[in-house]
């Protein structure tokens, strides 16, 4: 050792040296702490609040989903939902309570342990927000989660709503290709909304009205704020910050659920096809049925939804708006009012060849659907027996320009323009061709086309509410919008078709239900005077398709209805009975105390000229036609 | 003898009062941080801890009855069995603590103040060159023993206090500085070796001091190949021969913010608590962090956050004033003890406060990895209640023989 050791200024140097360190060191110390609570301190006070301060969201009820007269299609149940807080499980002290946890809950519920850990762990959650794990628990789980609660920690079972379907005796919801169905938020979605208040595990409309109306319908979430602890426990909570939720709007909608009702038990389960029953005075959709159809709950179950989806008969179609058919013989009025427009011919007068069954065109053979042959016939005649003969001379005469251009004024090849096609199906615009369509296919146009254009077959295809706003416009001489919502503003475009003629064209499709000889007869409903037009549309796949289409009261159309039924056969057999048994309901709604047969006799003395259905008319189900007429 | 002479003013004031209201201080954060909102009432560690600042303060007046001549005399033995009673522990204890029925006994706390008495009495001998390396050989196995011992535990901070008093106490020997700081440079060196700009600071700074200083061919040889050995293998090492997960671990423990939700998630939870206490703090038993308990261990070696958010900057700072004057009141007495034996226990103990205070709250504010190590009289734990507090005794008896040679 260094003698200098005891000297006094040597003690001193070197005490102040080491003292010098001592400083620095603390001065670092002192730094640390100006930064973090002088200079950053805000950062951190509003850290510090976010670590605190939770906000749960308070779920708002969905608006409820009704038809015309306000009774609820779709309305809020009860459900329970077993969720996790994450935070929870983390933070406690013993490491392997999270896998016990865990294990049991896949025990309990039957979900692999994979699948939880996976949804326990996903990054795109925020922080506190419970996770909801398994939703729409059956009561008996619920009741062993809440029997284990203290030794499942940060399992909690949260109540949720969840939606119900008013549905015929127990079986399958009414209407759900247009009310649609609520999902989970799919990711991508989710990545846009976000900013819109939606949460990961948000339900949102996915299809149809939900979809369509999904802004209305939601409503606004309410917010608590409650202080939590670093475990995610409550401890505490702010009453006076707490927003309350607002729940989402109804929406009316134009369907009568009797009516509705009636349309879909009128197709035989094993039966597929559409219905769309309209007021042709205002476009509003009474019925609007699509077979086969599915159950909007399924779709929450990953297995039955991918059996939907991979169904071949396709049930998650909306078929009235989607599904493209050919038309068949209930497109013949269309040559017909061309003929009739364009001066060719008269309703009652025989003009062309009898109909021998067949009809040689060119070096080919043109067969009509009664092999017998039908005999010489007027428009008349020829509209109630559905003869193809007489269709092909008078398509030659109409020819294709004329024939095209009536197509097209009577609402084909172009959508509706529906209001719930905006629910995520989208409207099929059908197909109507012309001669150029013709030469660019197949380098040439022949008449021979033609001959089948006339009688509905060839290259056209419609779809069903495309029929009926045509058959409206016979009814009213105005095509007009459908609609499926209440508060969409009716709109109708006047067609450029001579009142006489729809007169006439109407007054021959109440011969197709009435006269003996007619297609129609099985669409006759007791008291009601009703038009229509059947179809059989050849199918190079299989059956022939039946259209069958009607509007009714003849004098006074309230109502129109086209129905397609899939690979079925004859239309006047399968589809015309269909019809006719909504007809039926639908007066029977309408006129509940009525006596018919002196109705009947009244509107028959009151014929009325066309042009009294520019007068506003009666939606169904409130006032009804039959006082007016009184 | 000892109250005649507090009577005649032989007592260091200013450090008995600094400490025990470190004490005080430290009882109020841990009643803060362990106090049960559930219920309204103080917890069972509180009121253990409250029993063990009892036994601290009989442990300092204990100290204070035994003239510095016995912990000369007995330093050597006191060092035996504190090495003893670590290996027992890492053999037959649970790794670092003997469970002694109604307390834990932590052997590492008794075998610092034990190392540096052992230390301070080999560096006391007389003619002991400190520039020849043979005499550093046992100072450094003194040192190294306990501390690979603690390591073993492991409990790496603990293991670094030992090494920290080495270099103060040779310093305060009389070592000349620039051995000092070619002790110094290999670590230098090794984090260095990593940035090409420190590294020729690095050299250009030891050549400087060796033209200025021109030490012995030996000496400066030695330096040149130690130092060159580093700085080349270690970047080497860390590229070619060190697994993933072990560069991931060192790094983790230099940057903690790497690990949100390991250490770095109590780092992130200390300065939110620290941070949200801005200036004045949220006011005792308010800090929402503590009383929530986002805080890990935040009455044991993060409680300088529970201080922090509660009581502010103001708070923080008058903590930290209270660590500097106790230490500095070490150096002071250091400088005016006669014997070099209590010079040295008092530089010794000196350096082991500052290293304790330094880490601890370099952790709690983040400017320091984290490391286990308690924050002297403030953490809850019996053991380093009644080592801090015989340390304390220590200085003031050492202050009160401070005219003694022996």
């Amino acid at each position: 050792m260094r003698d200098d050791f005891m000297d006094n200024g040597f003690r001193k140097t070197r005490g102040r040296w080491m003292m010098s360190v001592v400083i620095v060191l603390f001065a670092i110390l002192f730094v640390g702490v100006f930064r973090l609570q002088i200079t950053d301190s805000e950062r951190y006070s509003i850290q510090s609040k976010k670590n605190t301060m939770q906000v749960v969201p308070i779920e708002a009820g969905r608006g409820l989903i009704t038809d015309r007269n306000g009774v609820v299609l779709v309305d809020n149940r009860p459900s329970y939902t077993i969720s996790v807080l994450p935070q929870r499980l983390r933070g406690n002290t013993d490491p392997t309570v999270r896998g016990r946890v865990v294990n049991r809950l896949s025990q309990v519920a039957g979900m692999p342990v994979l699948r939880i850990n996976r949804k326990l762990e996903d990054r795109n959650r925020r922080m506190h927000e419970p996770v909801r794990l398994i939703r729409d628990v059956g009561f008996n789980i619920v009741s062993v989660v809440e029997e284990e609660r203290h030794d499942l920690p940060g399992v909690e079972i949260q109540y949720e709503a969840r939606r119900g379907y008013l549905s015929l005796n127990g079986g399958p919801p009414l209407a759900p290709h247009i009310v649609g169905y609520v999902g989970l938020i799919d990711p991508e979605t989710y990545k846009h909304k976000r900013e819109m208040g939606y949460r990961l595990d948000d339900q949102i409309g996915k299809r149809g009205i939900e979809r369509l109306c999904e802004p209305v319908l939601r409503g606004r979430e309410g917010l608590k704020f409650i202080e939590v602890d670093a475990f995610g426990r409550e401890v505490g909570s702010f009453p006076e910050k707490t927003t309350l939720p607002q729940r989402g709007i109804d929406v009316q909608l134009t369907l009568d659920w009797r009516l509705q009702q009636a349309a879909e038990l009128a197709f035989a389960d094993s039966l597929r096809g559409s219905l769309v029953a309209m007021n042709p005075n205002n476009g509003a959709i009474l019925a609007m049925v699509s077979k086969p159809g599915f159950y909007p709950q399924s779709i929450r179950d990953l297995r039955q939804w991918r059996a939907l989806k991979a169904d071949k008969s396709n049930p998650l179609l909306n078929r009235s708006i989607k599904g493209e058919y050919p038309p068949a013989s209930v497109f013949k009025m269309v040559a017909g009012i061309a003929g009739l427009e364009t001066g060719l011919i008269d309703s009652e007068t025989a003009r062309f060849r009898s109909c021998t069954g067949r009809m040689k065109f060119g070096d080919r053979v043109f067969r009509c659907h009664k092999a017998t042959g039908c005999g010489r016939l007027s428009l008349r005649g020829a509209l109630i027996r559905s003869c193809d003969v007489y269709f092909y001379q008078l398509g030659r005469k109409v020819g294709i320009t004329n024939w095209n251009r009536y197509t097209r004024m009577l609402g084909f090849g172009e959508p509706t323009g529906i209001d719930i096609a905006a629910g995520g199906d989208g409207e099929a615009a059908g197909l109507v061709t012309d001669r150029s369509y013709y030469r660019e296919r197949y380098g040439h146009w022949a008449e021979g086309y033609m001959l089948n254009l006339t009688i509905g077959q060839g290259e056209t295809s419609v779809t069903p509410v495309q029929i009926a706003r045509y058959i409206s416009a016979l009814a009213v001489g105005k095509l007009p919008r459908p609609r499926v919502l209440k508060s969409t503003a009716p709109e109708s475009t006047p067609v450029q078709i001579s009142a006489q003629t729809l007169k006439t064209i109407r007054s021959i499709m109440l011969d197709v239900v009435e006269d003996p000889y007619g297609t129609g007869k099985r669409a006759r409903v007791e008291g009601v005077r009703v038009a229509g037009k059947t179809g059989t549309a050849q199918n190079p796949h299989g059956e022939d398709h039946a259209w069958f289409t009607a509007l009714a009261p003849a004098h006074y159309p309230e109502i129109v209805v086209a129905v397609v039924v899939e690979n079925a056969g004859h239309g006047g057999a399968v589809a015309a009975p269909i019809a006719g048994r909504v007809l039926e309901t639908y007066f029977d709604l309408t006129r509940p105390e009525q006596n018919t047969d002196i109705l009947v006799a009244k509107r028959v003395e009151n014929e009325q000229p066309p042009e009294a259905n520019d007068s506003e008319p009666a939606p169904a189900g409130s006032t009804t036609p039959a006082i007016i007429l009184r | 003898m000892v109250l005649s002479r507090l009577f005649k003013q032989e007592f260091d004031l200013p450090l008995l009062l600094s400490v025990a209201l470190a004490m005080l201080f430290g009882i109020g954060a841990i009643y803060s941080a362990t106090y049960s909102w559930e219920h309204g009432t103080a917890s069972r560690i509180y009121e253990r801890q409250v029993i063990w600042s009892a036994v601290a303060v009989a442990a300092l007046f204990l100290t204070l009855f035994v003239p510095p001549k016995y912990y000369y005399a007995f330093a050597y033995i006191l060092y035996g069995i504190s090495i003893c009673l670590l290996i027992l522990v890492l053999l037959f204890g649970d790794q670092r603590w003997f469970d002694l029925g109604p307390f834990y006994m932590q052997p590492s706390e008794l075998a610092k103040i034990a190392t540096i008495f052992a230390l301070a009495r080999y560096l006391s001998t007389r003619n002991l060159d400190l520039d020849r390396p043979r005499s550093l050989v046992t100072p450094f196995l003194l040192v190294l023993l306990p501390a690979v011992l603690v390591f073993k535990q492991p409990d790496l901070g603990t293991a670094l206090v030992f090494i920290s008093v080495l270099l103060p106490m040779f310093y305060w020997a009389g070592m000349r500085p620039v051995v000092l700081f070619f002790l110094i440079s290999p670590f230098l060196s090794v984090i260095c070796a990593f940035h090409y700009a420190a590294l020729v600071v690095l050299v250009l700074a030891i050549a400087g001091v060796v033209f200025l200083v021109r030490p012995g061919r030996l000496m400066v040889g030695a330096i040149v190949v130690v130092n060159l050995a580093v700085a080349v293998g270690a970047p080497y090492l860390w590229e070619n021969k060190l697994h993933d997960y072990q560069r991931r671990r060192i790094l983790t423990f230099l940057n903690p913010d790497m690990d949100k939700l390991g250490a770095g998630y109590q780092v992130m939870q200390s300065k939110v608590a620290i941070g949200s206490g801005g200036l004045n703090g949220k006011g005792y038993l308010q800090g929402t962090q503590t009383r929530l308990s986002f805080l890990p261990e935040q009455h044991t070696d993060f409680v300088f956050s529970v201080i922090g958010e509660e009581f502010g900057f103001a708070g923080a700072t008058i903590v930290l004033a209270m660590f500097l004057l106790i230490i500095w009141r070490a150096i002071h007495i250091a400088g005016l003890a006669k014997s070099r034996f209590s010079s040295l226990v008092a530089i010794g103990l000196a350096a082991m406060l500052t290293f304790h205070v330094f880490v601890n709250i370099g952790m709690t504010v983040g400017v320091v990895p984290v490391t286990g190590l308690p924050l002297p009289y403030f953490s809850y734990g019996g053991s380093q209640l009644v080592v801090n507090l015989i340390l304390a005794g220590l200085l003031l008896n050492i202050y009160a023989y401070r005219h003694e040679y022996h």
